[in-house]
């Protein structure tokens, strides 16, 4: 079942301005984990904007979780279904205590004082900060407070998590930490929309999306977009090093797999192309 | 071997002295660091590189220990330390935010008009800075408000070079930044290091960055200085960084996998260019 259906979105900030979206089309299924990879103002975030009403497009159609994005729309009840987690950990946290800040969409909605007991304690074991509850927020890690930002969203039960960039400010244990916490809530059935710069985040997703200046430009599994590496290049963005590497080795005539995107895959192709098992063309 | 520009010594901060909420930021730490050479800084958050990029051009005063430029002690009475500041360029993390002038050329001014420079050098110096940062010529009379992220990002660093700084210390210069963003402004910040044969120290979470550009990296941890060698030497040593809460890049961590599994003679790498080369000298005997 799809629970995003985007067709030929088209959007401006300015009546004058160019469009940063360009007749974008795109279906999520339920259940899917997809990252969006493009350049700074290739309108990735932008996309990632109307999918809980904070743009609306100019053109096209937009159905999220069953309900037609558009002016008229219910937008309090689209952005329950869809939760948003931006980049900056600091500008999300609101309240001095963990489990405060957790509460607090809950009690924006009036949920009901035991039920939002209930739903914190879950969001907060979710991802696996519960000895926490009573801290204070200000003395968090960057990761850790990523983690309670998104906390705070999975208490509302959304059936969308949508993230711009969690990642963005982050040391590599806190990269690492929001990671395992994206790829839990997926395997539970959770749909996942990713925006990154980081090739390596991208390509544990099911399905990657390459925007750029407004449009599709790619859009498969990660083994099939990081196998276009020359185009990807071509429009400012990379491809993992395992993936890097096969290309080079391929250039000086090796007859490795492109298709190499994990740091296994890459160990693999190197172990039997050290112990010999890999020809080479005389170039 | 090039002369010492900024030697720490025993340097010590330490946040709310006397009360409940003491925390030693900075602890002992002593280094020198060299003319024209290019110092990674990694460490996770909280490990005190904030705190020490701080210190070294005077922003912050060290709880005890010296810290010399050019071998005079920056915390002697008579010390220049505005000069210092010009001396040692600091860019802190999402530097946009702290642009207000009205055109990018009097944001860069600034700096250098500070200085006390002639109008005639200032104008010298916009040019310079705007050309190390990769900006159009055409930006010069916008408002640095109307420009994209990634080109606030150069006009804040482009402020910074227009002082001619001897010591740059970037903190996180590419955060959020798209790769070639990201490359693009790294490949600026080098070339004002090998041209003005400056020190640059560079403060990231990116591995792989450290790894491209680096020739030497500080690990933080604790405040703690836990290494400070070849940016070989430190990646080397991928499974201590992984404990602490830091990395190796993706393809030093294959290489030292294969290592562990049989293939000895491999080195250690650092980029896909040097993992090929290495192959390719470790099977090249068959090319025909």
């Amino acid at each position: 079942m799809s629970v995003i259906e985007a067709k030929n979105l088209v959007f401006r900030y300015s009546e004058d301005a160019e469009p940063v979206l360009k007749h974008v089309s795109l279906t999520v299924e339920r259940g899917e984990f997809v990252a969006v990879l493009g350049h700074n103002g290739s309108g990735k975030s932008t996309l990632a904007k109307h999918l809980n009403g904070i743009c609306i497009a100019d053109e096209g159609t937009l159905k999220v979780c069953g309900i037609e994005v558009d002016e008229s729309s219910d937008l309090a009840a689209l952005r329950r279904k869809v939760g948003m987690v931006f980049q900056n950990p600091d500008n999300q946290i609101i309240a001095s205590v963990v489990e405060e800040d957790v509460a607090f969409a809950l009690e924006n909605l009036g949920v009901p004082h035991d039920e939002m007991h209930r739903r914190v304690a879950e969001a907060l074991e979710a991802v696996d900060m519960s000895r926490y509850a009573k801290h204070a927020t200000y003395k968090l890690s960057g990761g850790q407070k990523q983690r309670i930002a998104i906390a705070g969203i999975l208490a509302m039960r959304p059936d969308i998590l949508v993230l711009d960039e969690p990642t963005a400010m982050l040391d590599p244990k806190g990269r690492a930490e929001v990671m395992e916490v994206l790829h839990k809530f997926h395997r539970e059935g959770m749909t996942i929309v990713l925006i990154t710069h980081f090739m390596d985040e991208a390509a544990q997703a099911d399905r990657i999306v390459v925007m750029n200046d407004g449009e599709v430009l790619l859009d498969g599994e990660p083994h099939y977009v990081f196998q276009n590496a020359g185009l990807l290049w071509s429009v400012g963005l990379n491809v993992p090093q395992s993936t890097e590497l096969m290309f080079l080795l391929r250039e000086e005539g090796y007859k490795v797999p492109l298709a190499v995107l994990t740091e296994e895959e890459c160990i693999a192709v190197l172990d039997d192309l050290l112990a010999g098992r890999i020809g080479r063309e005389v170039l | 071997m090039s002369d010492v520009i900024l030697r720490a010594e025993h340097l010590v901060q330490v946040y709310g002295t006397g009360t409940p909420f003491e925390k030693t930021a900075v602890n002992d730490i002593s280094f020198e660091l060299y003319e024209n050479e290019f110092i990674g800084v990694i460490g996770h958050t909280g490990s005190g590189k904030s705190t020490l990029i701080q210190m070294l051009n005077g922003l912050m005063k060290p709880t005890s220990g010296t810290i010399y430029f050019r071998g005079e002690d920056i915390w002697t009475k008579k010390y220049d330390r505005r000069t210092l500041r010009a001396n040692v360029g600091l860019v802190f993390q999402y530097p946009e935010y702290q642009l207000f002038e009205e055109t990018v050329e009097k944001d860069i001014a600034f700096g250098p008009r500070n200085m006390g420079l002639s109008e005639e050098e200032i104008a010298l110096r916009v040019e310079e800075g705007m050309k190390f940062t990769g900006l159009s010529d055409k930006l010069r009379e916008k408002s640095p408000f109307e420009l994209s992220g990634g080109q606030k990002r150069r006009v804040a660093i482009a402020g910074i070079l227009a002082m001619r700084p001897k010591v740059l210390i970037l903190d996180e210069p590419t955060a959020g930044l798209d790769p070639k963003g990201c490359a693009e402004i790294l490949n600026n910040i080098r070339e004002y290091q090998r041209e003005e044969k400056a020190t640059v120290i560079l403060v990231s979470h990116s591995m792989e960055d450290i790894a491209a550009h680096a020739s030497r990296v500080m690990v933080l941890e604790g405040g703690n200085l836990r290494m400070f060698d070849s940016t070989a030497a430190v990646f080397a040593r991928g499974e201590e960084l992984i404990r602490m809460g830091l990395n190796v890049p993706q393809i030093t961590r294959v290489f030292l996998t294969l290592k562990g599994r049989g293939h000895e003679n491999l080195p250690s790498v650092l980029s896909p260019g040097e993992a090929i080369r290495c192959l390719d000298s470790l099977t090249g005997g068959d090319r025909g």
